[in-house]
């Protein structure tokens, strides 16, 4: 090669030179022509300075916990909805011309027994019968917990950690190990359910634990 | 993926030699192993945020990046084929992944110019000590703003993952030459930035 051929090929090599990536035959070719080609040393100093600031300019190290709890949440969350079955696939309702005397006549029964049994209702209310409001809560559900232990622990240390804060396990693992404790009710009166998961991340047997948001049937 | 200082001891992520001991956690992760898809997280962690970071620009949205990419990897850990280093392919996986981010927040940010992301960083930068070091990175801070992101991305990939030039091929999926000359663009838009690049060391 041609030492202008030789120049423009080590230019582009330079950067590669001085991250020690290269080849044995283009390290020596780079040495070889750097050592004649003064640009060419002035650009390996440049680079060099580049890499020294580039890698000066670091981050602070911060904890890969708390986005490796959140990570397993994303995979939780969508092993459930795996888990549930697929929706059928919405049929296009057709109604052949001819019917369409038969299906308003249909209709108009079907009005008819709904209205008859509103009517009902309203003249005589069951005794007990609730009236509650959307803002209204629902009926009490027991505070669920989703727990993963350390690797390694013992079935003797995962009851002492479960019985420690008054619950019981009442579903798992899923795959990726995670539990969900159910708080007994003294349990959940006496100690919030936010004050129950600090003392079950404040466990060293606990590598996660935040509130449940999977239903019985396992959807979120 | 080898970041050593200048004593050779690794700074940041899996060095080099680790490509086997990564290759056992994807395989044990493949088959569900969520002790060993944890150590590889732990592992990759901080090179995939500060990478996704460097080419979006918002901290809050390379730290979603990463488990993105990581979600990727616990997927797709029977997928890869070995045909490229480990590092490589999750790198890849974050590269687009991080092109994705870069053009989401580049529609906000053109409808929003005056929040731009830089303009919080700033007033703490003047804080410290301007030493000719601070003043350099500051510079460079600026000019790496100046490339685009695919620039940026070989810029990063050379000078602090360490990444070879066929690697970085394999990573943002382009030839080689293109890598060559992005880099080229890079440094001389860089050096038009940073003059203290060309400075007295050069004669030496």
């Amino acid at each position: 090669m041609t030492a202008a051929g030789d120049h423009s090929r080590v230019s582009e090599l330079i950067p590669w030179f001085v991250n020690g990536t290269l080849g044995d035959a283009e390290t020596a070719l780079v040495e070889r022509h750097v050592g004649a080609c003064l640009p060419c040393r002035i650009a390996l100093n440049e680079e060099r300075r580049l890499q020294r600031l580039v890698r000066t300019e670091s981050m602070v190290p911060i904890s890969t916990d708390s986005g490796f709890d959140a990570l397993l949440q994303r995979i939780d969350t969508g092993k459930a909805a795996q888990r549930r079955p697929a929706r059928p696939a919405r049929r296009r309702f057709t109604l052949p011309p001819l019917d369409l005397g038969l299906a308003a006549a249909a209709a108009f029964a079907v009005a008819a027994v709904t209205a008859w049994v509103a009517l009902d209702i309203y003249r005589n209310p069951p005794a007990d019968a609730p009236f509650t409001t959307l803002n209204e809560p629902g009926p009490s559900r027991p505070a669920r917990i989703d727990v993963i232990f350390v690797d390694g622990i013992g079935e003797r240390d995962m009851r002492a950690v479960v019985r420690g804060v008054g619950a019981t396990i009442v579903s798992g693992p899923t795959e990726i190990g995670r539990y969900t404790i159910e708080l007994e009710d003294e349990a959940a009166a006496g100690d919030p359910i936010d004050a129950v998961i600090a003392r079950l991340r404040a466990d060293d047997r606990i590598r996660f634990a935040a509130p449940s948001f999977i239903a019985e049937d396992g959807a979120p | 993926m080898a970041v050593r200082d200048e004593d050779g001891r690794a700074v940041v992520g899996p060095g080099a030699g680790d490509e086997l001991a990564d290759r056992e956690l994807l395989a044990r992760t493949s088959h569900g192993d969520l002790a060993a898809f944890h150590k590889l997280y732990a592992r990759y962690y901080h090179p995939l945020l500060r990478f996704i970071y460097r080419l979006t620009g918002d901290f809050d949205a390379a730290q979603e990046g990463v488990n993105d990419v990581m979600l990727v990897v616990w997927h797709d850990a029977a997928k890869f084929g070995g045909r490229s280093k480990l590092s490589t392919w999750i790198m890849g996986i974050a590269y687009r992944k991080s092109l994705k981010l870069f053009n989401k927040a580049s529609r906000w940010t053109s409808r929003f110019k005056a929040a731009e992301w830089s303009e919080n960083i700033e007033p703490q930068d003047r804080l410290r000590e301007h030493t000719d070091e601070t003043i350099d990175r500051d510079l460079l801070y600026h000019a790496m703003r100046m490339l685009s992101p695919q620039h940026r991305a070989v810029v990063e990939l050379t000078y602090f993952h360490g990444y070879s030039y066929e690697e970085i091929a394999t990573i943002v999926d382009c030839p080689v030459n293109t890598v060559k000359t992005r880099m080229f663009h890079a440094r001389a838009k860089l050096k038009a930035v940073l003059p203290s690049l060309s400075n007295d060391e050069t004669q030496r």
